[in-house]
């Protein structure tokens, strides 16, 4: 039975994160993706990755806790574990933000 | 020179920014992970890769719902998928990142969008299911029961759904169902389950040697009922004779509904010459259905009864075209009496009757001769 194909795909962007999508991660997911449209702009491509559905993603990707959130582009890679709910936070964790330049 | 002792200078400058940033990226790491911010860790050493929750081990849970053949997931109250198992992608045609962070009611089917809305506002309360119809990626659609119950994960309110694939079910009852020996509107046999039963009691009767009446009835007027009446009163005129041959039979003799206004009764231990008591038994109760009084159509109805002759065995479908044929005279010699006495006879006739009643009937004579 052919039923009707106009909703498909969901036109909704997908929230994106990396990482096990338990209750944490599940609230991570929530957070980047409301961190990134506010900050952002729209310019960013989010991609949500369950490690217990795709290990060797993870593997390769080198994930050692869960959630985390990588940040691909740019480059470099940055990388950011846990609560991801203080904007300034993972705008700092991700480069995106100035951090406390280091003493020279 | 200068500008080499300048370039190594840029680039000690971005290697010792790296530097930091990888430093500070590994103490937020573990602050991260002493706080307890993170839920489990991916492991991977000679044993392999695998995920190892806080708990110290690989989270049961976790794998019972990634292993279980129902789709699973959690949702926000409004329809968002925050997560779901690979079962419920399968049942949904499509890929996990397709399904997770979209919203519930994209994978409806629009009918049941209403339902589904008023599952969400009751699965805030308390545990609820109904079957919907889920809307594929690759077009189809997909019957379901949808089963939600309210979550509450660290003070947020969520909801978790479980979905079950229903088109085998379906498919087993629909199987079922054509299965059936019993006739749904009556209670009785239907012709399958007669004809299932009927050929295994008379070889019974031919190997006993015993007598056996088999008996053919026919409701006398149904389609007059049917056309003046309607057809609830002409059902409920089909349930009263079943009843009424209930009452008169044994509880041991075959009692079926072939199709339509045709009965049959297969009596073991009766001969031809419990014909006659057989016959005001059901006239009796015929008459005590008619005092009661609470019907809108006088019921009535024909019979033609043949004895098995263990010494000249028929099959069972002949037998009953024997039975059919001596019903057809009794309805005729009832129709002329009526006729001569000036009564009247429901249905112009027992011919116009026969014409227009039996003709098309699934369970009619010529239905079972041509199964």
């Amino acid at each position: 039975m052919v039923a009707n194909r106009a909703r498909w795909p969901c036109p909704r962007r997908r929230p994106a994160f990396s990482g096990l999508t338990t209750s944490r991660s599940a609230q991570a997911i929530l957070d980047a993706e409301n961190l990134c449209e506010q900050h952002l702009g729209g310019r960013f491509k989010l991609e949500a990755i369950d490690i217990y559905q795709r290990p060797a993603l993870a593997r390769d990707e080198q994930i050692v806790a869960v959630p985390t959130l990588v940040r691909r582009l740019p480059e470099p890679l940055r990388k950011l574990v846990g609560d991801l709910s203080n904007a300034e936070r993972v705008l700092i964790g991700l480069d995106l933000l100035e951090r406390d330049q280091p003493r020279r | 020179m200068v500008d080499r002792r300048s370039k190594t200078k840029q680039q000690l400058w971005t290697e010792n920014k790296e530097l930091w940033a990888r430093l500070a990226e590994f103490e937020e790491t573990m602050r991260a992970i002493r706080s307890g911010e993170v839920d489990a860790f991916f492991v991977n050493d000679a044993k392999g890769h695998r995920v190892v929750t806080l708990e110290g081990g690989d989270s049961a849970y976790r794998v019972l719902v990634e292993a279980m053949n129902e789709g699973a997931a959690l949702i926000e109250e409004n329809g968002l998928v925050l997560f779901c198992n690979k079962r419920l992608a399968t049942l949904l045609n499509a890929n996990l990142e397709s399904v997770m962070g979209a919203s519930l009611f994209c994978f409806v089917a629009p009918a049941d969008t209403g339902k589904v809305k008023t599952l969400l506002n009751q699965a805030r309360i308390d545990a609820c299911a109904s079957d919907i119809s889920l809307l594929c990626q690759d077009g189809t659609s997909r019957t379901v029961l949808l089963s939600l119950s309210p979550m509450s994960i660290h003070g947020s309110s969520r909801i978790g759904i479980v979905v079950t694939d229903l088109t085998e079910r379906h498919k087993a009852e629909e199987e079922l169902r054509s299965l059936s020996l019993i006739d749904e509107l009556t209670g009785l046999l239907n012709r399958r389950g007669f004809l299932t039963i009927a050929q295994r009691t008379l070889n019974l009767a031919q190997w006993l040697e015993g007598p056996l009446l088999l008996v053919f009835a026919d409701l006398d007027g149904m389609k007059a009922i049917n056309d003046t009446l309607g057809h609830c009163e002409g059902d409920r005129a089909l349930i009263d004779a079943a009843e009424i041959l209930k009452k008169t039979y044994r509880d041991s003799d075959i009692i079926a509904r072939l199709g339509g206004d045709e009965f049959t009764v297969l009596a073991m231990g009766t001969s031809i010459q419990d014909a006659g008591v057989l016959a005001r038994r059901l006239q009796s109760e015929i008459d005590a259905q008619k005092r009661r009084g609470h019907r809108s159509y006088q019921l009535s109805i024909s019979v033609g009864v043949v004895p098995y002759d263990t010494k000249a065995p028929l099959p069972i479908v002949d037998l009953m075209a024997r039975a059919d044929a001596a019903m057809y005279d009794n309805k005729r010699r009832k129709y002329e009496n009526a006729l001569r006495d000036g009564r009247a006879w429901a249905a112009g006739g027992p011919s116009s009757a026969r014409r227009s009643e039996s003709s098309t009937r699934p369970g009619s004579l010529a239905a079972l001769r041509a199964g």
